[in-house]
Formats: structure tokens, C-alpha cells, sequence
């Protein structure tokens, strides 16, 4: 990832990523919880905070829907992160 | 059309079927020549017990399947397994029953080990869902704790109202020691069950629009049509409403198939499907 994404985009991919399980209401939530935690609510997100980001979003989504739909759903998040910030 | 859209239609069209067949019997009568001699008492036990059990064994193999997904040792795992033992222990308690209905053609003795299955069915469940949502909260995507607490008492006040209203009845109408204990606690283990699923449903409901829902929703559709079946079965005892029967079957078949249902949508998700 190069250096920071803009929060708006991560946002975005990483609630798209969850939806599915947990709806977008939910998503969305969620991401603006971890975010607000991180202090990446507004402006851009570094490439440590949004690997913090997922590795907290890791273990929440494996109580709904096990470890290693969990690992597969963050992975397909990451890569997308990764091409987004190759585009930026 | 997709696997699971197959699946659902040929649920839904089975679901269908089975519902005209007690309605039927609700309508048109056992002195009908369509259930005098073609769907007899005897085709209708099938047909009633022949889903209860399909439906049971495939919600504790699903179950199980869950519990295999998750981590060992973590509480989802728990809750999963837990499930597999309350879904289990009722199939084997319903085939009990079927036993004796279909093969000995004769009513089944009450109290017997099938009730006593049934009991060990339903502390499992109990603390199942008590797991599910103390994991799913401990997330901290469904608020604070406190709030789940209370709305669980709130929904707990007018239940035990109604726990007395219910077993008050059931206490007077007298009978064996046993009996008349599991007469009481059939319908007070339901209405226990009820306060997790409330809380549960609360938290399906923030679940909107993802897959996660329709699991949840099944499943606590299916625990309200067994307390529904629980408490009519009561009541028609008491008041000798015995042609009503048809509808306590389809209870029973509804809830165990939204269950199994439920537990299977989350099998597909802890696959990927």
C-alpha cells in the first residue's frame, strides 16, 4: 500500500467487504467505530493503521463466521485496499 | 438457479404440501372420504413425524458441521456444539416417539425417556443462545451490555406473568409427581427460552440486509413456533380441543424446519458458499 489511503475509500471497501455477513447498516457502524478508534475518521489512513484496522476486524467477523471465512473476507479486503492504493 | 435458491423452492413446495395437508384436516375432517381412507390417521402420523425428524437430524448435523468451523475452545464453538447436543438429544426424543407410533402403533406412555431427552434438549439451548449472545455483544457492534441486559428484563416481567397464568392450570390440573412436573416445566423451560431469543432478536434485527440475519431470524422464528406449540398443546389438553391437533403438528414442523434452516444458512457462510 502506498503510504496513506484516503479514509472515504477505505471506509468504503472495507464495509462493501462485511456487508454480505453483517448488512450495510451494521458495516458501516462497525467501520466508523474502528476508525474513530484509530483517530482515522476524517483525511487520510495510514498503511499502519489500516493493517491495525484489520487485524481488529479479524477476530469479530470469525465470531459470526468462523476463523477461516474470517482470514479469506480480510485477505479479499486487504487486496482490495492494496489496489486501491497502487491506483491513488 | 443456484444451489441454495433449489434448495429453498423445493423446501418452500414440500412446506407447502405438508401445510394443505393439516389444514385439510382442520377443514374438511377425519370423516371426509379424503382422510377416512386415503390420508388416514395413520398416513398423517408419517406425515407429521416424518418432517419433525428430518428436520432435527439435519439441524444437528448442520450444527455440528458449525461447531467444526469455529476455533476449539472458543465460544462460538461452544454455542455451536451446544446446539448439536439440544438438536440432537430431540431428534433421538422424537424418533422415541415415532417408535411408538409408527411402529408399535400405539400413543406414546407419558412421562418416558423421551421427555427426559427432551429436558436435557432444552438447558442446552438455554445456555446456546445465552452464549451466542454474550459472544456477539462482547464484539462490541451491538452496544453496551446494560441495554441488552435490561431489555432481556423487560421482556422477562410480562413472561412471568404470563408463566402464571400458564402453569397455574397446569399445577391444578393434578396427576403423578412427574407428571405433573414436566407438565409445568415444558411450558416455563419455553417461556425461559423466550427472554435469550428476544435479546437474540433485538440483535438480528441490527443484522438487516446481511446474511447473518436470515440465520438468525430462522432460528428464532423456529424457537417462537415451538413455544406457540408448547403452550396451544396445553391448552387443548385442558380444554379438550383435540381436533385442533393438525395445528400443534404444524407448529412443531415449522419450527424445527425455520431451525434447521437457520443452522444450515450458517453453515454455508462458515463455508463460503
Amino acid at each position: 500500500m502506498g503510504g496513506e489511503l484516503d479514509t472515504q475509500v477505505v471506509h468504503q471497501i472495507v464495509a462493501d467487504g462485511i456487508a454480505p455477513y453483517v448488512g450495510a447498516t451494521m458495516a458501516r457502524a462497525s467501520v466508523n467505530g474502528h476508525l474513530d478508534k484509530l483517530d482515522a475518521s476524517e483525511g487520510v489512513v495510514t498503511t499502519s493503521q489500516v493493517d491495525t484496522l484489520l487485524e481488529r476486524l479479524g477476530p469479530g467477523l470469525s465470531v459470526f463466521i468462523g476463523p477461516a471465512r474470517g482470514s479469506e473476507v480480510v485477505e479479499e479486503i486487504r487486496e482490495k485496499l492494496l489496489a486501491a492504493g497502487r491506483s491513488q | 438457479m443456484k444451489e441454495r435458491a433449489r434448495i429453498d423452492w423445493a423446501l418452500g413446495i414440500v412446506g407447502a404440501f405438508i401445510t394443505a395437508l393439516f389444514v385439510g384436516k382442520l377443514f374438511v375432517g377425519e370423516d371426509s372420504i379424503l382422510y377416512g381412507s386415503i390420508l388416514t390417521p395413520a398416513v398423517m402420523l408419517y406425515a407429521a413425524a416424518l418432517p419433525k425428524l428430518a428436520a432435527l437430524l439435519g439441524g444437528a448435523v448442520a450444527a455440528y458441521a458449525c461447531a467444526q468451523g469455529f476455533d476449539e475452545g472458543s465460544s462460538s464453538r461452544r454455542a455451536w456444539s451446544l446446539m448439536t447436543l439440544w438438536l440432537g438429544t430431540w431428534f433421538i426424543a422424537q424418533s422415541m416417539l415415532g417408535y411408538y407410533q409408527l411402529i408399535l402403533v400405539e400413543a406414546a406412555p407419558f412421562p418416558s425417556a423421551a421427555d427426559a431427552l427432551f429436558m436435557v434438549g432444552y438447558p442446552a439451548m438455554i445456555i446456546a443462545v445465552h452464549i451466542f449472545i454474550r459472544t456477539y455483544v462482547s464484539t462490541g457492534m451491538f452496544g453496551d451490555a446494560r441495554d441488552h441486559a435490561a431489555a432481556a428484563f423487560i421482556a422477562a416481567v410480562p413472561l412471568f406473568v404470563a408463566a402464571i397464568l400458564i402453569l397455574t392450570p397446569a399445577l391444578a390440573s393434578g396427576g403423578e409427581t412427574l407428571e405433573l412436573a414436566l407438565n409445568v416445566a415444558y411450558p416455563a423451560l419455553d417461556l425461559v427460552a423466550m427472554v435469550p431469543t428476544i435479546v437474540l432478536l433485538r440483535i438480528t434485527l441490527k443484522l438487516r440486509g446481511g446474511s447473518l440475519f436470515w440465520v438468525w431470524t430462522l432460528i428464532c422464528a423456529g424457537l417462537c413456533f415451538m413455544v406457540v406449540g408448547d403452550l396451544l398443546f396445553g391448552y387443548f389438553e385442558l380444554l379438550g380441543l383435540g381436533f385442533l391437533e393438525p395445528l400443534l403438528d404444524l407448529c412443531y414442523i415449522a419450527s424445527y424446519a425455520f431451525i434447521a434452516r437457520g443452522v444450515y444458512q450458517q453453515l454455508l457462510i462458515v463455508r463460503g458458499s
